[in-house]
């Protein structure tokens, strides 16, 4: 036991906080986009019952977890497993619980310095179109991350690298003050905060008149397809979202859990969590981006926005929107500081497990573990922030933000209900429990939890890692308009004559084998002449790179037009595009990906190894003759 | 608004606000 050990200072504290742990930027974004793409109303029924088989079970789990090894002085995984399972293995089986969070606390933090740049960025009313000034809001956001090889916007990583030192620091600020001044503090501040913001959000967007209407948009997006019920894609989907939604498997819900002192609740503060959770996402998940999609696109275009993609929708189409309609700097300031809110509360809460590890497991006092912290944290920040156009953040995604997860949430599941034991398990959640949790939950986490996270695991590693080509990394292509700031219209794609179509994708395979060849980047860069008539004709043209002996002018002209490329212009904001006569200066970009990719998949087990030794090292030290 | 499109969001808001009015009356009915 460590006496000294913190505690939280009150339960609505406690509640808020792992509130704000499992609220972040996916209720906002990625759930309308989910469900609009997996079914509209229907995906409710999937996401429902996966609530109810492994989303509100694994709450209970995790908060049990946590609050037995908080009773032995175990703030993360190491210890909590040390102490329930029946093996000395079991505390490296626990190293999932430090090299996930701090791994996603990597790349989540500069998404989250995203969110605080753009806010800064809507008061200032930077991404406003001036007259002298064109802002492409894609081009600004890829520039901003210096995925774009154009500087209209930014001139490199200076904005994105000083948002980022920025949130680290009010990061560690927040845990460096420890469990009761910092974290539960942040959360009575942030949280009021974060409801107020989603209530000004939707008040704005239902008030708001453009080509279509916010109802028109909660029916698309609540429309039920009854026919997606029977795809397991859908399923997944559903899954997934509960996954990400509820912050399973980081070992953060534990750690909040450990502060719980011996015979205080948790049945219902787990589920009281998970509840709010699900209030800010299907209530105002559902009610923001997507209906203000339809009132500005129009009811034709939200299927469009709704399937870009999560960063797309928050980045691109809602200051889009907001700069549309007056007072962009309120509302584009508020948008942007409720991300900012649900994405810090989530930050504080991935990394206060390593805290706790460094704290609790070696000893050291706070401001000792918030330096340690700080170092690692900044180090391995920089590789996700320089190679960002690598996929260095995806790939990171891909195993510490979705597949690490469902790892550890089914070990999890089999060392509560199968290796310490369900009886003890039960015992244990309902201890100085303000409700009776049913007992039907009994079979469904001995068999169906296991179960279900056992599917989605399998099916993860089949679609995302096998089919989706996360496992083999390659060289990505992309085209550029050069100074998109000169140009008022952009490139937009329509559909292309099919036989084109297969020469471009040849084409785009071509410059891609190159790169792979050359195990380099490449360039093309040329100038295009679009005519208003859909012709296209390359005047001149030259390679870079990988790319150097690939500048043909008549098969760059055959990639564009196979790609169904042209120039267009809006005759007003909300009017549809029109194909102009133009010359555009064109980049065509190869990025070799493969360095970069092993780079991240580097941190990942480097940082397992680093962890391994140092729990080896503090059993050997502070935990010998442990008490029973 | 279609019927089946509000119907599915009069059920899940309904299950969603259900479960938190459920979560706060048990605090209630047990002060600590």
């Amino acid at each position: 036991m460590t006496p000294e050990r913190e505690a939280w200072g009150s339960r609505w504290g406690l509640i808020l906080a792992a509130a704000g742990n499992a609220i972040g930027i996916g209720n906002l974004l990625r759930f309308p986009g989910q469900a609009a793409n997996n079914g509209g109303g229907a995906f409710m029924i999937p996401y429902i019952v996966c609530l109810l088989i492994f989303g509100i079970p694994m709450m209970w789990v995790a908060w049990t977890i946590g609050r037995h090894g908080g009773k032995f002085g175990h703030g993360s995984l190491p210890g909590m497993f040390d102490r329930m399972g029946n093996s000395p293995l079991a505390k490296y089986v626990g190293v999932l619980g430090l090299t996930l969070p701090y791994c996603f606390v990597l790349y989540y933090t500069y998404i989250e310095a995203w969110c605080l740049g753009y806010a800064w960025f809507s008061l200032t009313g930077d991404y406003m179109t001036t007259p002298h000034r064109t802002v492409h809001l894609a081009a600004y956001y890829q520039e901003f991350l210096n995925m774009a090889p154009t500087s209209s916007y930014f001139p490199g990583l200076l904005a994105a690298g000083a948002f980022l030192a920025i949130t680290v620091g009010l990061n560690m600020i927040v845990l460096y003050r420890g469990v009761a001044k910092g974290i539960e503090l942040l959360a009575k501040i942030a949280m009021p905060l974060l409801f107020l913001f989603c209530i000004l959000m939707s008040i704005r967007v239902l008030t708001l008149e453009g080509e279509g209407t916010a109802l028109e948009g909660l029916n698309f997006l609540w429309t039920p397809d009854f026919s997606r019920l029977g795809d397991f894609s859908v399923w997944l989907a559903a899954a997934g979202q509960i996954f990400f939604t509820l912050s399973i498997g980081f070992g953060s819900l534990e750690c909040y859990a450990s502060y719980v002192r011996e015979d205080e609740d948790i049945a219902l503060s787990a589920l009281t969590t998970a509840a709010t959770n699900e209030f800010v996402e299907v209530i105002f998940g559902g009610m923001i981006a997507i209906p203000a999609a339809a009132v500005f696109f129009g009811a034709d275009e939200i299927q469009r926005v709704a399937s870009s993609g999560t960063f797309s929708i928050g980045m691109i189409s809602m200051p889009e929107i907001l700069r549309a309609f007056p007072a962009t700097w309120l509302f584009g300031s508020v948008w942007f500081l409720l991300l900012f809110f649900a994405a810090f509360t989530s930050s504080v809460a991935v990394a206060q497990p390593v805290m706790a590890f460094f704290q609790d497991e070696l000893r050291m006092s706070r401001p000792k573990a918030t330096f340690w912290l700080t170092a690692l944290w900044l180090l391995g920040s920089v590789p996700v922030i320089l190679y960002y156009r690598y996929g260095v953040l995806g790939e990171l995604d891909f195993w510490a933000g979705t597949l690490g997860l469902a790892v550890v949430a089914l070990i999890e599941i089999v060392l509560f209900a199968w290796i310490y034991g369900l009886a003890r398990g039960w015992g244990e959640l309902q201890r100085g429990g303000l409700i009776q949790v049913p007992a039907f939950f009994k079979p469904i986490m001995l068999y169906v939890t296991p179960v279900a996270l056992a599917v989605i695991l399998a099916g993860w590693v089949y679609f995302d890692g096998y089919k989706g080509g996360v496992l083999t990394p390659r060289p990505t292509v992309a085209l550029w308009v050069d100074t998109p700031g000169n140009f008022p219209g952009t490139i937009e794609s329509v559909p292309p004559d099919k036989a084109e179509a297969e020469f471009a994708t040849r084409f785009a395979q071509q410059a891609r084998d190159r790169a792979a060849q050359a195990e380099a980047d490449g360039k093309l860069h040329a100038e295009v002449q679009f005519g208003a008539d859909g012709s296209i004709k390359v005047r001149k043209i030259n390679g870079l790179g990988a790319l150097a002996n690939l500048a043909d002018a008549t098969a760059f002209e055959r990639y564009l037009r196979g790609s169904g490329q042209r120039y267009e212009e809006r005759a007003a904001p909300g009017k549809p595009h029109v194909a102009v006569d133009k010359v555009v200066p064109l980049i065509l970009t190869v990025y070799y990906t493969s360095p970069y990719v092993w780079l991240a998949r580097g941190i990942v087990i480097g940082s397992t190894i680093l962890f391994l030794g140092l729990i080896a090292y503090a059993w050997k030290r502070y935990h010998a003759r442990r008490t029973p | 608004m279609s019927g089946s499109a509000l119907a599915f969001l009069v059920l899940s808001w309904g299950f969603i606000i259900g479960l938190n009015i459920y979560c706060l009356a048990q605090f209630l009915r047990k002060p600590k």
